[in-house]
């Protein structure tokens, strides 16, 4: 529960507080009150639900009371109306498939890996990787089709397991 | 073929016809590889949009919280637990940076560091130890190699035992800008843990807040090192994010270092954003109210010494502004462009 939840929360509360330390102790704040009061909580249906709205009420009460001193934080009623219930719901969905993604990435070979977030989420292109790596570009093209290959047998692993 | 070269060739959209042929046939090999491919592309585009997701110690906010629950199954008194906390949290805030430079032309750098662990001495001084602070003005040395360094406010280097051979310099905390003599056989570096910088002929310019830095690279090439991995910028290009997670930017706008230039150059810019120079420069945030209609505001202008007070005025003549002024920061309420 806690890997599956942690990364996507601190996210979360990031986009909202552009402070890292800030977003993990909100965040652990959240999951140890989630962690006293599990009983009360029907963990199957609402469970993300529940944390990512604790974690807005917990950021949202941290700007009010911080603003004074924290003007690069973008107006609270903004704030606000970006975040009601249902876009919460729709950013929390999101953030939890991009923690799925984060974690199929984590997992591919070392050197794929590496060349795969250069190109995917640093954004160099394939000639730059290659000078910076010091590899031919031919090869930092197939390390990308490798780190792909992973992500789709994974893919389709689960797929005929469904069947 | 090889499906997996055609289908990186497909995501990149530069597959040929012939490649596009072999997928359809490999698509209708069996509806599982259809499905796999589609969700694959549908992450393909989720990615684009994970440039700012970012990576959390998880295991170690983990052993925190399990700390904690422990004490819990104590009875450990709420005061107790508090301490505990914020003494864990002393230890966990702000990682410290490293950053090192070599340079062979010129380079300009500065940070900021929030998470100071010792205060600005009093004054402006160079003790034994190359300690150089600078508390309420911007300070200047000439170091014996060529170079010159400029110290921003509320900055302090640590030159320790600089010489022509071992150029290496600590930004303790603060903001600072070099310009490197050039000399291929000696690097220049300053250190701020963790983070390696490596110029190739540059001026740069690089700011800190909090885990995040910015570099913004003025003139040449900078090679940016977590020590994983490297990001090569060039002049005009920025980077900014955590030593996890970092991304460039094409910004071109050597405003970023106007706390040294004490210049302010406005070429027919969206006027937001110069209001955000602005507002990095004398270290008040000036925003636009909600309903200020700005999409046809755009400044040209030149500020040189002028106080924060003379710039709003140039902003009334110019834009017929009105504005709310608090002590910390001013608000343009009317806007006529």
């Amino acid at each position: 529960m806690f890997d599956i939840y942690y990364n996507p929360l601190c996210n979360f509360a990031y986009s909202i507080l552009r402070n890292k330390t800030k977003a993990e102790d909100i965040v652990q704040d959240v999951l140890l009150k989630m962690w006293e009061k599990r009983l009360e909580i029907d963990i199957n249906s609402k469970l993300k639900n529940y944390l990512f709205t604790s974690v807005k009420n917990k950021s949202l009460e941290y700007i009010r009371s911080e603003k004074s001193e924290r003007d690069k934080i973008s107006d609270y009623t903004v704030l606000q109306s970006r975040l009601t219930d249902d876009k919460i719901d729709k950013e929390a969905t999101i953030l939890m498939m991009k923690e799925e993604l984060n974690n199929s990435i984590r997992h591919l070979p070392p050197k794929c890996r590496d060349i795969f977030v250069l190109s995917k989420l640093q954004g160099l292109t394939y000639n730059e990787i290659a000078e910076l790596k010091d590899i031919s570009v031919k090869t930092v093209e197939t390390q990308v089709s490798i780190a792909l290959r992973n992500l789709r047998e994974k893919y389709k692993a689960k797929l005929d397991n469904e069947h | 073929m090889n499906i997996d070269s055609v289908i990186h060739n497909y995501l990149l959209s530069k597959e040929s016809k012939e490649e596009l042929a072999a997928l359809e046939l490999w698509k209708e090999e069996s509806k599982n590889n259809l499905l796999a491919l589609q969700q694959l592309e549908k992450n393909w585009e989720l990615l684009d949009d994970m440039k700012d997701y970012q990576e959390f110690d998880s295991p170690k906010a983990w052993d925190k919280l399990d700390v904690q629950l422990t004490e819990e199954r104590e009875i450990i008194t709420t005061e107790e637990k508090e301490i505990i906390v914020s003494e864990e949290k002393g230890t966990s805030v702000f990682p410290l940076w490293k950053m090192a430079m070599a340079a062979s032309i010129a380079l300009l750098a500065g940070f900021f560091i929030w998470n100071s662990t010792t205060e600005t001495q009093i004054g402006d001084t160079e003790d034994n130890l190359g300690l150089l602070a600078a508390s309420d003005q911007v300070i200047s040395k000439n170091l014996e190699d060529g170079s010159a360094i400029w110290v921003n406010k509320a900055s302090e280097l640590d030159l320790g035992h600089f010489t022509k051979e071992n150029r290496n310099i600590n930004l303790n905390k603060g903001e600072a800008f070099f310009q490197v003599a050039p000399d291929q056989n000696h690097p220049f570096t300053v250190d701020v843990s963790d983070f390696e910088i490596r110029v190739v002929g540059t001026a740069f310019n690089v700011k800190k807040m909090g885990a995040e830095i910015e570099v913004y690279v003025q003139e040449g090439i900078v090679a940016v090192s977590n020590g994983k991995r490297t990001v090569q910028l060039s002049a005009g290009d920025m980077i900014t994010g955590t030593v996890d997670n970092f991304m460039k930017f094409d910004k071109n706008n050597d405003n970023l270092v106007s706390w040294k230039t004490e210049k302010l150059v406005f070429n027919n810019t969206f006027l937001p954003e110069a209001l955000q120079d602005l507002s990095r420069h004398y270290g008040k945030t000036i925003e636009l109210s909600v309903d200020t209609k700005t999409e046809n505001c755009f400044i040209n202008t030149e500020f040189q010494l002028e106080t924060l007070d003379e710039v709003i005025e140039e902003l009334k003549v110019l834009f017929q502004i009105k504005v709310n002024n608090t002590q910390n920061k001013i608000v343009i309420t009317e806007i006529n462009c």
